[in-house]
């Protein structure tokens, strides 16, 4: 009996002390389809950048068709027959399909040495009706579809030989009729023998596609099934079933008043469609989904930064055209966005003027900074949100990920917002400043205020929240409370499948 | 007060203002200030500084402007450019003694209109700031060749009183009210903390409500508003205008700038740091140009040909320093 294809033992990886992966095994046979699941930061990207040479593992061994292998570099694992597609492809948008095709090839010359194109092209055309599509290689890479390029990748990956594909998150970006034609694709590629591992949040494609499905769950491999013979709500199960029980503050009272933030058929076309949701004072409501259900976007369009297409918004009772992030300030809608150092900080501006940026207006007389009374508000901030840092001249990028945040949520919160919209608060900090911006977060809603809660972390968002509103594609899929509030739920209308 | 002990806190504007004295004592007997005694002393320095001051005030006032566009993360370096076609088109309305009354506010408009102008490129557009305004150089330019056909026009001097401008007393005025006054104002205002912000991270600035295009067209306006400022100066040294007048002058300023201790990526930068960054500038050119009236023939060459190889010299030395000296919170 040959060697499976591919054989994992014990290989582990951590960074600086984190263990992303535990070791673990896997073997997968020449010609089948392993499917691999997990939530957000349960280790899958990891596992992908160490079979893709982008990392090396700390222990274990790879072994490729009984032939133990080491990748220093992309290329190394490549050469050996292993091809990733990433999530983000990546291409040289300004060079024809062909040349991208080619790229890193040695191209068929003239006799007078310049590049023979035609032969190019139909090195190229050949390439692509060997995978069984047809496109103008000619044409810019850029005037493709996301569904195109990413055939241009597989293409080019089966050309090189592979013999593992590794394809990461394939369908986020494509329709349905696209991910039917992806799906067809990459079946007749494995007839043809070609062996695949599917990564993908969306349990209805694994579940179409795969033999064998393997779930990770924090850097840990919890289970693979035979795909036959297995549930959606097992695979669910695996995703999300934790040990430990986080203590979640509760000091407010549970009592709601009048709706503050009221969403009715908001709708971004390729966004969002067609929301309704209503947030009540000292609520606390959850919005869960999968990345790329158009949360943040949802979030970023009620705070003016995008234009809508069709639907209204209300703030505290009041219509808001959704005119801006500076009159929605003034309206007492704050945003505090998901990534901290790109949307929320210039990492080189003092602690001090980090924090008093977003009180501007009320610090200011005559259009000037009034300095005595910044001063006072820049201390009063730091001790009431605990931010540690040698004084209000520290540069805010010196400080730590917990830090920021709670800068960032100071700066904001100290305008007394009626209406609070957080995305993703506690991604990247410490436990201990996770449990504050939790105490904070609660002691929000205990002081009336409506906050809607935007996280993947699920035992957070539903532990946190009264409520929950699951996203999934760009549409409320589902409202869950009490005691349909289970992680289990979340995971499957997060994944378009139905609620038990 | 509070304001002074600022500054006199801040090492970059130290460091500049004492490698601006070292510059004018090493000059300064070459510019014709005699040490025989001490009244002939003081005189003969009060009136180098006053001539200094008298030509330096144009180019304050413009690095006042560049300042801020830098500070947005952009650039103008069409500014010599829209000098000189507000020059032109003042000197176009040739109504002589009226001149107070017509061309005087229509310039102030015109240089307001091609700041706007300027501004709704960058930020509308969004064409990078370094085309956008190399393009309106050219745009500009051509039309002060069009307005002026080959010819040098010139009947600023025989406008009562707006000689004055062009005197030490005058540009002291200039610098005290735009620098001085605005420049306190300014470093105080809601505006620079807006600004910086908007030049240190652009997409945090828009999430953090900062009416980001609404400040570069502001800024870039600015600029124009600036630009008719120093035209008004400058006619009122030189009286007359000429299609290829002030050519060159952008460069200056920018140098003057960046000397001075602003960061061309944005997210800071100093009105002080850029005067002083002009006053170097200023007493190297004066100091050049005494040294070739006085010592001839030291070299092979006209000596005052060495004013750009220094030009260039202080500048890359500038930005290296302020490099060394970098690493402290670009916000204060």
């Amino acid at each position: 009996m040959p060697p499976p294809l591919l054989r994992l033992s014990d290989i582990s990886k951590s960074f600086g002390g984190v263990e992303a992966l535990k070791p673990f095994s896997l073997e997968l046979e020449a010609g089948t389809v392993l499917g691999l699941v997990g939530e957000n930061g349960a280790g899958k990207s990891t596992l992908i950048k160490l079979l893709s040479g982008l990392h090396r593992p700390d222990g274990g061994q790879i072994a490729l068709a009984g032939r133990p292998c080491s990748f220093g570099s992309p290329k190394e694992a490549l050469d050996a027959g292993i091809a990733t597609i990433q999530q983000e492809l990546e291409y040289a948008s300004h060079l024809t399909v062909a040349e991208n095709l080619l790229l890193g090839e040695t191209w068929p010359r003239t006799f007078f040495g310049g590049v023979n194109w035609r032969s190019l092209y139909a090195e190229a055309e050949q390439r692509l009706r060997d995978f069984g599509i047809e496109l103008p290689v000619r044409s810019l890479m850029s005037r493709l579809t996301a569904a195109e390029k990413q055939e241009v990748a597989i293409a080019g990956a089966l050309a090189r030989r592979a013999r593992l594909l590794i394809l990461d998150e394939p369908t986020a970006s494509l329709s349905e009729p696209e991910v039917a034609r992806l799906l067809t694709h990459l079946k007749r590629l494995r007839d043809q023998g070609v062996t695949l591992i599917y990564v993908s949040h969306r349990l209805d494609e694994i579940f179409e596609i795969t033999d064998r499905i393997a779930v990770l769950r924090d850097g840990e491999l919890v289970a693979t099934h035979e795909t036959k013979q297995v549930s959606a709500g097992q695979i669910v199960h695996d995703m999300v079933g934790r040990p430990l029980e986080q203590v979640y503050p509760r000091t407010r009272s549970g009592q709601t008043g009048e709706v503050l933030l009221q969403l009715d058929g908001l709708t971004r076309a390729g966004m969002f469609e067609d929301v309704s949701l209503s947030v009540r004072a000292g609520e606390i409501v959850g919005l869960a989904g999968l990345v790329g259900a158009g949360r943040s976007e949802l979030a970023r369009a009620v705070y003016g930064l995008y234009a809508t297409d069709r639907g209204t918004v209300r703030i505290c009772g009041r219509q808001w055209p959704l005119s801006g992030p500076d009159r929605a300030l003034r309206r007492g809608l704050v945003y505090i966005p998901e990534e901290r150092k790109r949307q929320g900080l210039v990492l080189d501006h003092s602690l001090g003027s980090s924090l008093s940026i977003g009180l501007r207006d009320s610090l200011s007389r005559l259009g000037v900074i009034r300095p005595r009374r910044e001063q006072v508000k820049v201390q009063e901030m730091i001790s009431r949100y605990d931010i540690r840092a040698t004084g209000p001249e520290q540069l805010i990028g010196t400080l730590s990920g917990g830090n920021q945040q709670k800068a960032l949520l100071a700066r904001w919160l100290e305008r007394d917002p009626q209406v609070i919209i957080l995305d993703e608060p506690t991604r990247g900090v410490d436990v201990g400043a996770k449990a504050e911006i939790h105490a904070v977060i609660d002691r929000l809603a205990a002081a009336g205020k409506a906050v809607l809660f935007i996280s993947s972390d699920l035992p957070e968002v539903l532990g946190m929240s009264d409520r929950v509103l699951v996203m999934n594609r760009g549409t409320i899929e589902t409202e869950l409370r009490g005691e349909r509030m289970t992680e289990h739920n979340v995971m499957l209308a997060a994944s378009g499948l139905d609620i038990e | 007060m509070r304001f002074i002990s600022q500054i006199a806190s801040n090492q970059r504007v130290n460091r500049l203002l004492l490698v601006l004295a070292v510059e004018l004592f090493l000059f300064a007997p070459v510019c014709g200030v005699q040490f025989s005694s001490f009244g002939a002393f003081q005189s003969s320095f009060a009136s180098l500084i006053s001539d200094l001051l008298a030509q330096a005030a144009p180019m304050i006032v413009l690095s006042v402007g560049m300042t801020l566009v830098l500070m947005t993360g952009g650039i103008d370096l069409s500014i010599g450019a829209m000098v000189a076609l507000i020059a032109a088109v003042m000197a176009r309305i040739d109504v002589d003694y009226a001149l107070w009354s017509t061309a005087v506010p229509i310039g102030l408009l015109c240089g307001l209109a091609l700041g706007f102008f300027n501004g709704t490129l960058i930020a509308r557009l969004d064409v990078p700031p370094i085309i956008a305004t190399l393009g309106t150089l050219f745009l500009f330019r051509g039309f002060c060749e069009i307005l002026l056909e080959g010819q040098e026009y010139g009947q600023f001097l025989d406008v009562p009183s707006y000689r004055w401008f062009g005197t030490p007393s005058g540009g002291l005025l200039l610098v005290g009210v735009i620098l001085g006054l605005g420049g306190l104002w300014f470093s105080f205002s809601r505006v620079r903390r807006e600004l910086l912000m908007l030049g240190g991270n652009r997409v945090a600035a828009r999430y953090a409500g900062i009416p980001v295009f609404r400040r570069i067209v502001q800024v870039y306006t600015l600029m124009g508003g600036l630009a008719f400022v120093a035209a008004v100066c400058l006619t009122a040294r030189n009286g007359s205008v000429s299609a290829s007048s002030f050519s060159g002058m952008e460069l200056q300023v920018i140098v003057a700038v960046v000397l001075g201790g602003t960061r061309v990526e944005g997210g800071n930068g100093s009105l002080v740091g850029s005067a002083i960054g002009v006053l170097m500038i200023a007493v190297l050119a004066e100091g050049l140009r005494g040294a070739s009236m006085f010592h001839s023939d030291l070299l092979p060459f006209k000596i005052q040909y060495l004013e750009y190889v220094l030009m260039g010299g202080l500048l890359i030395w500038g930005v290296w320093m302020n490099r060394q000296v970098g690493g402290q919170d670009a916000s204060h």
